[in-house]
C-alpha cells in the first residue's frame, strides 16, 4: 500500500467536519483545539490559519510538532496527520487563498498569517467506512466540452448563456450568475443568470463586500461547503437603496453550498462567476478547479468578443419616419446624477446602460433614428465613454436583457456585430428634470 | 478579585446569581480562576479542585465530537478520537472510551506522561470545552461502557443530521468497537479555548 500524503486526504481538510489539532508545550503538556479548515498547500504541506494568539500558536512557536485528526466528509474515514510547523506567511498565494476562505466563514476575523506546516505522516485510522459515492460528473470532460463550445461563440450574450447552460447540463450546477465589473471598478453587476425565478440582471454587488465582492477583490476563488458562514446575500447589495434603484440579487433561500471564482483574462478582471446549491457540501475542490478553468476561458472569450472591431462598422442608416406607436403613453424619467431610467414609476436601469437608453430615446424622438452602433456610441460626446475597454458591450447586453425582462413594447435588437436597433411600440413622454416633451 | 466579564449561555463558569453582581464570590473564585491565572485562555479558568456542573456534563455527553491528546517524552503530541465520555459521581473523575486501534501511541504516551487534554465540540456550533488532566491512566472498562457508546452514537447522529450528515455516517463515526479501552483522569483544568475560526461568535 502506497504511503498516504496530504493530497490523498484533501477532501478531509475542507472543514465539513472540523479538524482537531493537538500541540504540546515545551514542558510536555498537551493542548487541543479545533480548526474549521486546514488549508491544502501541496502533497507534503498544509497551512493553519493564524487568527489569534492562542496556546496553539504559543505551543507551535515553542515546539513545532503537532498532530491532527480529520474526517472524510463522505466515507467517515478518519485520518491522523503528524505535522511540523515551518514558518508563517503573511502574504503570497497561500495567505490570500486562506484570507478569501476565512472571509467566507467568518468575515471580519483578521488573518494574521498562514502557518505553513510540513506533513510528516498521514495515517488512516482503522474503523468502519462508508463507500465513496460516485462523482456527479466527469469534470475534466465537461470543461473540455464547454471550452469547445465557448471557442465557437461569436456574441457575448451567447458566451454567457452557453456557460450557464453548460454548467447546468454538464455539471449539474443549476443556479448560477455571471457578474461583470463596472466602469468605476468598484461594483459588480449581474449580466446573466440561470435557475432563479427573477433573473436579477442589473443587480449590483460592491467589490470587497460579501463573498462575491471578496472574490473580485482578492481575485481568489471562495468555496463554502458547510452551513456555517457569515455571508448574507441581501447584505451584498448596495446599502441603503438609492432612489429605489436596487434590483434584488437572485439567491436561493438557503444555499448550503456556494462557489465563486474570478473571471479574468491576464491582468484584466472581467467579473465573477458564482454558483450555489441548496445541497450541503455540493461543491468540492475538483468543482472549484473546473470552475476556475471555465472562468478563465470565459474571461478570454469576453476579452475577444468585446474588442473594438477592426472592420469599420457601417454608419447608422439615415433617419426615417418612426413606426406608429400605439397604446397609452408611458412616462420615461431620467435622473442624470445616477443615470437612472424609470418607466412610469418603475425603476429600469442606471449607469452607462441608462445613459445609452436615454440617448437612444432622445435620438428616436428628435430625429426618428432607431438604429445605432457601438462605434457611434463610443464617439458620441454626450456619453463621454473612453475609447477602449469601456464595458460598452456588456452594458448593452445588460440593457437588452433588462428591457426584455421588463417590457414588451421597448427593446434593443441586435443587427449584427456592433449594430442594434431601438424598438419602440408605445408613445412615450420623456422627462429629464424640468424639460418635458411628448412623443 | 477579578470582575466577571460575562458568561455563556450554558453558564459554564459561574452561577447565574453571580452575574448580576459582576463580581465573583470567594467560593466561585476557586472555581473561576486558576492558580496559574491563564488569561490567554479565558478569564474564567478553573482551579485544580473544581467539579463539573450538571450543564457541563450534559454538554459533554450530548453528542459532541470528542478527541483526546497526549504527548510523548520527545514532546511530540498525538491525538485520537474518543467514542464516549463518562463522568463519575464526584463530577471530577472522567473516563473516556477509545478504540485501542485508533489510539495509536496515545496509550504508550500516557504511561510515560499522564498529562492529557480532552476536547468536546458541538458540531456546527462554536461551543467547545477543553478538559485537562495530569493523572491519566488506562483502566478496565466500566460496566456501562457499551451503553454509553450507544447513547453517544444516537446523540451524535441527532447533532449531525441537521448538518447534512446521514445516520449511517454518524453511526460509522461511533460504531461499536470490539477493542475498547478506557482512560481515566481527574479534572485539573477546564478551558474554553479561543483557537479556531468560529470562536469569534462565541467570545
Amino acid at each position: 500500500m502506497s504511503r498516504l500524503d496530504a493530497e490523498q486526504v484533501r477532501a478531509c481538510l475542507e472543514g465539513s467536519l472540523p479538524a482537531q489539532l493537538a500541540t504540546s508545550s515545551a514542558t510536555g503538556v498537551p493542548d487541543i483545539c479545533e480548526l474549521a479548515q486546514l488549508h491544502f498547500v501541496d502533497a507534503n504541506h498544509i497551512a493553519l490559519p493564524y487568527c489569534y494568539t492562542t496556546t496553539l500558536r504559543e505551543n507551535l512557536l515553542g515546539n513545532p510538532r503537532a498532530a491532527a485528526t480529520v474526517v472524510h466528509p463522505d466515507t467517515a474515514a478518519r485520518y491522523r496527520l503528524a505535522i511540523e510547523y515551518l514558518r508563517t506567511e503573511s502574504d503570497g498565494p497561500v495567505y490570500t487563498a486562506m484570507q478569501a476562505r476565512l472571509n467566507g466563514v467568518a468575515q471580519g476575523v483578521p488573518l494574521l498569517g498562514a502557518d505553513i506546516c510540513r506533513v510528516l505522516t498521514v495515517e488512516a485510522l482503522p474503523g468502519p467506512q462508508l463507500p465513496l459515492p460516485p462523482a456527479p460528473c466527469n469534470r475534466l470532460a465537461a470543461v473540455r466540452l464547454l471550452s469547445q463550445k465557448l471557442a465557437a461563440a461569436d456574441e457575448l450574450s451567447q458566451a454567457f448563456d452557453l456557460v450557464l447552460n453548460s454548467l447546468a447540463e454538464l455539471m449539474g450546477m443549476d443556479h448560477a450568475l455571471v457578474l461583470c465589473v463596472d466602469e468605476s471598478g468598484r461594483w459588480l453587476y449581474t449580466v446573466a443568470s440561470r435557475g432563479y425565478a427573477q433573473s436579477g440582471v442589473g443587480s449590483e454587488v460592491e467589490i470587497g463586500r460579501g463573498m462575491i465582492g471578496s472574490v473580485a477583490q482578492l481575485r481568489m476563488p471562495i468555496r463554502i461547503s458547510g452551513l456555517a458562514n457569515d455571508y448574507n446575500l441581501p447584505a451584498l447589495q448596495r446599502m441603503p437603496p438609492l432612489l429605489g434603484t436596487d434590483i434584488p440579487i437572485p439567491a436561493l433561500h438557503h444555499p448550503h453550498s456556494r462557489l465563486a471564482v474570478p473571471i479574468e483574462a491576464g491582468s484584466w478582471l472581467a467579473g465573477v462567476l458564482y454558483v450555489e446549491s441548496a445541497e450541503s457540501r455540493r461543491f468540492d475542490f475538483e468543482d472549484e478547479d473546473a470552475l476556475v478553468a471555465i472562468a478563465q476561458q470565459l474571461g478570454l472569450a469576453m476579452r475577444w468578443l468585446t474588442r473594438p472591431t477592426e472592420i469599420a462598422e457601417p454608419l447608422p442608416e439615415p433617419p426615417r419616419s418612426a413606426p406608429v406607436a400605439i397604446g397609452p403613453t408611458v412616462t420615461i424619467r431620467y435622473f442624470g446624477a445616477t443615470q437612472s431610467v424609470f418607466l412610469d414609476d418603475d425603476y429600469l436601469i442606471k449607469g452607462v446602460a441608462g445613459a445609452v437608453l436615454w440617448l437612444l430615446l432622445n435620438d428616436h424622438q428628435r430625429e426618428g433614428r432607431s438604429e445605432s452602433s457601438n462605434r457611434a456610441l463610443r464617439l458620441d460626446p454626450r456619453l463621454r465613454l473612453p475609447d477602449f475597454d469601456d464595458n460598452l458591450e456588456t452594458r448593452l447586453l445588460l440593457l437588452q436583457r433588462r428591457l426584455a425582462e421588463r417590457c414588451d413594447w421597448l427593446g434593443l435588437e441586435k443587427l449584427g456585430r456592433g449594430r442594434f436597433r431601438l424598438r419602440l411600440e408605445r408613445p412615450v413622454r420623456l422627462v429629464d428634470g424640468e424639460v418635458t416633451s411628448d412623443a | 478579585m477579578p470582575k466577571a466579564r460575562g458568561a455563556d449561555r450554558l453558564g459554564w463558569f459561574f452561577r447565574r446569581s453571580d452575574r448580576a453582581h459582576g463580581q465573583l464570590s470567594s467560593a466561585e473564585y476557586t472555581l473561576a480562576v486558576s492558580p496559574q491565572a491563564r488569561p490567554r485562555y479565558h478569564p474564567h479558568a478553573m482551579s485544580a479542585h473544581a467539579t463539573l456542573t450538571d450543564e457541563l456534563i450534559a454538554f459533554l455527553q450530548g453528542g459532541r465530537l470528542l478527541a483526546l491528546a497526549s504527548c510523548d517524552a520527545f514532546l511530540s503530541p498525538t491525538i485520537a478520537p474518543v467514542l464516549a465520555c463518562l463522568v463519575d459521581e464526584d463530577k471530577r473523575t472522567l473516563t473516556v472510551l477509545l478504540s485501542r486501534k485508533q489510539a495509536g501511541r496515545l496509550l504508550a504516551d500516557i504511561a510515560g506522561n499522564p498529562h492529557i487534554a480532552l476536547l468536546a465540540s458541538q458540531p456546527g456550533q462554536p461551543q467547545k470545552l477543553q478538559l485537562k488532566g495530569r493523572d491519566a491512566q488506562e483502566v478496565t472498562l466500566p460496566a456501562n461502557a457499551q451503553a454509553c457508546i450507544e447513547a453517544q452514537r444516537e446523540a451524535i447522529a441527532a447533532e449531525l443530521l441537521p448538518l447534512g450528515f446521514g445516520t449511517r455516517y454518524s453511526y460509522a463515526l461511533c460504531d461499536d468497537q470490539q477493542d475498547l479501552v478506557g482512560i481515566r483522569f481527574t479534572l485539573a483544568e477546564l478551558i474554553r479555548p479561543l483557537a479556531g475560526m468560529l470562536q469569534r461568535s462565541a467570545a
